[in-house]
């Protein structure tokens, strides 16, 4: 009598456990946090983040979702930070308290990032940051953040890599022309390339900085010119960067000429014609990157958005909300704790994930992914990626 | 005449009990008494003395970044660099003060005056390698919380904030119900005459900008040690003095809890829009805020402060 009663009792209760986890199972979906500018200063390429976090989160679902979780959905909670630090760091700490999120992402600018990642990180959740590049976010050991995009130093080896390959016979670049905007984005980024360079041999023989929106940069494009530099490096937006390089053709002035990131990979650049004509250019990511999963992004992207082509930072969202669902699939748990060791240990070799240039996406000790640039060369008024060989659709042409 | 702000000072202390349980609330709170306390400082000049300044982010940021630059450069306890902080926010108050009101700069001209120097301070600090430009620095957790002022709590910081508002409405009540009180409000309002009655007005109006600035330099140290992170922006940029002006004029500039309503009506009210509309419709909660903010404007233009005064006037 007692026994059967315990019998009943316990197969009772492991129904109603088997259902409830069923039903748990079934119905709950995983939480990732995205935090975004939605609205504020960068609020289009708040717009742009969120339009590629959208796209892997709904291919993640019709893939079957987390298979380890029985197949639960992931539903992407998204906090507009209105481009502001504090509110980006209480959103933060809001998905964390009150959201339920298993892992957070974001938030576009370092300046944004930071103080987010840091609650994320007091708080034992996963942060992983998309886009943000100062070098202090992966140095300060803290132990819950990892980045998918490269530190902002890494780009000045990549450039001495790349001017290192491209010295092929006679036609060496020993001299080179820093030409920078004296903001703080040029400022630094040639204090980055100053360093690298002088460690690796090359000399700076050269070093003009400008004003943003110079209508006339014939005086820089002179002392370049009178320099003796073999290579120009510049550092600006693409409207100084175009009146620049018609003060060099105006001078006869052809050195080889790399830009930097979004101030050169940019269409305005292409309407300048002749003068940009093989002029070379440095950013994260190239729409025609020679991987298939980068291909298959591009396509994705375009159909499921009036054929638009995505830009660099909307490939490493994509990544990065495909990089979250292996690690949450990995860790088979909504718990931010296993969620974390999963993402340290997280190797992508293919997949959709692996979109972004290098062959393997993995987090060292400190939570960076070791990711390169490529270079983009414009050749016959196209951007085609011509550097690392690896992912480069053909040469360089010089 | 100026009564003790009781009632204002209860709800404070109800408001810090009532979120000790949420770590969420407590965020809302600390920083509803933070943008507070400094809006209550700016009043203290803008609305009794007439120093309409529209550059306190100077001072905010000279706080924040003094702590940072001493946590993350030298090490150092931010109980050691606050001192330090507000002493350089008085001196820098203290020199612009006198530039400005020895070249008779009233009104307006001194606000533009103001604004100019905080523009300074945020083109200098953007470029300045030593406080980390405009990528900003960031201040480390670890060591005793107590000592380098990064708790995983919240509430430690709710009982700090709420220390110093507090402090400044007690300080702020016990000076406008005095001598000085009635000298800046003469200064405020007719200078010429106060001049002519014999307010030493040279002076007072430089205690009260010097007073403002120290204030708000205790904000902006504390700002850096919640947020643990600083750059010129967040606390050096316009659009924070601007944050402070608009708390001061939706609350009520003629009083001292004027700006402390502002910022505790608008900040869970932005808060709230966020969470309940911005998560879905996203920018509306904006829409719904500013139009809140015109609202106010339009109808209540002495404040919501001054909702109590004209009822028992009609």
């Amino acid at each position: 009598m007692l026994s059967s009663m315990i019998r009943r009792g316990a197969a009772a209760a492991l129904m109603a456990c088997a259902l409830s986890a069923g039903a748990a199972l079934a119905q709950d979906t995983v939480k990732i946090g995205v935090l975004l500018p939605i609205t504020g200063n960068n609020a289009a390429d708040g717009g742009r983040m969120l339009k590629a976090h959208e796209l892997a989160a709904r291919q993640i679902n019709e893939a079957g979702g987390i298979k380890s979780l029985g197949g639960a959905k992931v539903e992407l909670v998204v906090a507009d930070i209105q481009s502001k630090p504090e509110i980006s760091r209480s959103e933060a700490d809001r998905l964390i308290t009150r959201g339920n999120v298993s892992l957070l992402m974001g938030a576009w600018a370092s300046a944004t990032t930071i103080p987010a990642m840091q609650i994320s990180d007091r708080n034992g959740v996963p942060f992983i940051v998309t886009s943000a590049v100062t070098d202090s976010i992966t140095e300060q050991g803290l132990k819950n953040v990892f980045r998918v995009a490269p530190k902002a130093k890494w780009f000045a080896e990549n450039v001495a890599g790349f001017m290192a390959d491209l010295n092929t016979g006679d036609a060496k670049i020993r001299k080179v022309g820093l030409a920078f905007e004296d903001g703080p984005y040029g400022q630094s980024v040639s204090k980055n390339y100053k360093e690298t360079l002088l460690a690796k041999g090359v000399f700076v023989v050269a070093e003009e900085s400008f004003k943003t929106g110079t209508p006339d940069l014939s005086t820089q494009a002179a002392k370049l010119k009178a320099s003796g530099a073999d290579a120009v490096l510049i550092v600006s937006y693409v409207d100084d960067e175009v009146v620049l390089l018609r003060a060099m053709a105006a001078q006869k002035f052809n050195p080889v000429i790399i830009g930097f990131g979004g101030g050169h990979v940019h269409q305005t650049l292409l309407q300048a014609g002749g003068i940009a004509e093989k002029t070379f250019g440095i950013v994260e990511w190239m729409p025609d990157v020679a991987k298939p999963a980068s291909l298959a992004f591009v396509k994705a992207f375009a159909a499921a958005f009036n054929n638009e082509i995505p830009l660099s930072n909307q490939a490493q969202a994509f990544s990065s909300t495909w990089i979250a669902a292996m690690a949450i699939d990995a860790a088979a748990s909504r718990d931010p704790a296993k969620v974390r060791d999963a993402l340290a240990r997280i190797k992508v070799t293919d997949g959709p994930a692996a979109v972004l240039p290098d062959d393997v996406i993995e987090f060292d000790e400190r939570g960076q992914n070791t990711v390169g640039a490529v270079v983009a060369q414009v050749i016959d008024g196209k951007f085609v990626t011509v550097w690392p060989a690896s992912v480069a659709q053909q040469k360089p042409v010089r | 005449m100026i009564r003790f702000p009781l009632i204002p000072v209860l709800l404070v202390v109800a408001g810090f009990a009532a979120a000790t349980q949420d770590r969420y609330l407590m965020d809302v709170f600390v920083l509803t008494c933070l943008y507070g306390t400094m809006a209550v400082a700016w009043n203290l000049a803008a609305g009794f003395t007439g120093l309409l300044s529209l550059g306190h982010s100077l001072f905010i940021g000279i706080g924040a970044y003094t702590v940072a630059y001493g946590v993350t450069a030298h090490g150092l306890s931010p109980w050691v660099m606050l001192p330090l902080a507000v002493l350089i926010a008085v001196v820098c108050a203290l020199a612009i003060g006198v530039l400005c009101f020895r070249y008779g700069l009233k009104g307006y001209y001194f606000g533009i005056a103001t604004l100019a120097f905080s523009e300074i301070a945020f083109f200098l600090v953007s470029a300045a390698v030593w406080l980390g430009r405009s990528d900003g620095m960031m201040l480390p957790a670890g060591g005793d919380p107590w000592i380098s002022l990064q708790f995983r709590a919240k509430w430690p910081y709710g009982l700090m904030i709420l220390v110093v508002l507090l402090a400044t409405l007690i300080a702020g009540w016990a000076l406008l119900r005095a001598k000085t009180g009635y000298y800046w409000r003469s200064i405020r309002d007719n200078e010429e005459a106060a001049e002519a009655l014999g307010v030493p007005i040279f002076g007072f109006k430089l205690f009260s900008f010097a007073l403002s600035a120290g204030i708000v330099a205790v904000c902006g140290a504390f700002y850096a040690c919640y947020v643990a992170f600083v750059d010129p922006r967040s606390v050096l940029g316009v659009e924070l003095s601007i944050q402070l002006l608009v708390f001061s004029i939706i609350g009520g500039m003629g009083l001292l809890w004027g700006p402390l309503l502002g910022a505790a009506i608008l900040i869970p009210a932005s808060e709230l829009l966020r969470i309940w509309i911005g998560a879905s419709f996203y920018g509306v909660n904006i829409v719904l805020y500013a139009s809140l903010l015109i609202g106010l404007a339009l109808f209540l233009p002495q404040g919501l402060g001054a909702l109590r005064w004209r009822r028992r006037v009609s």
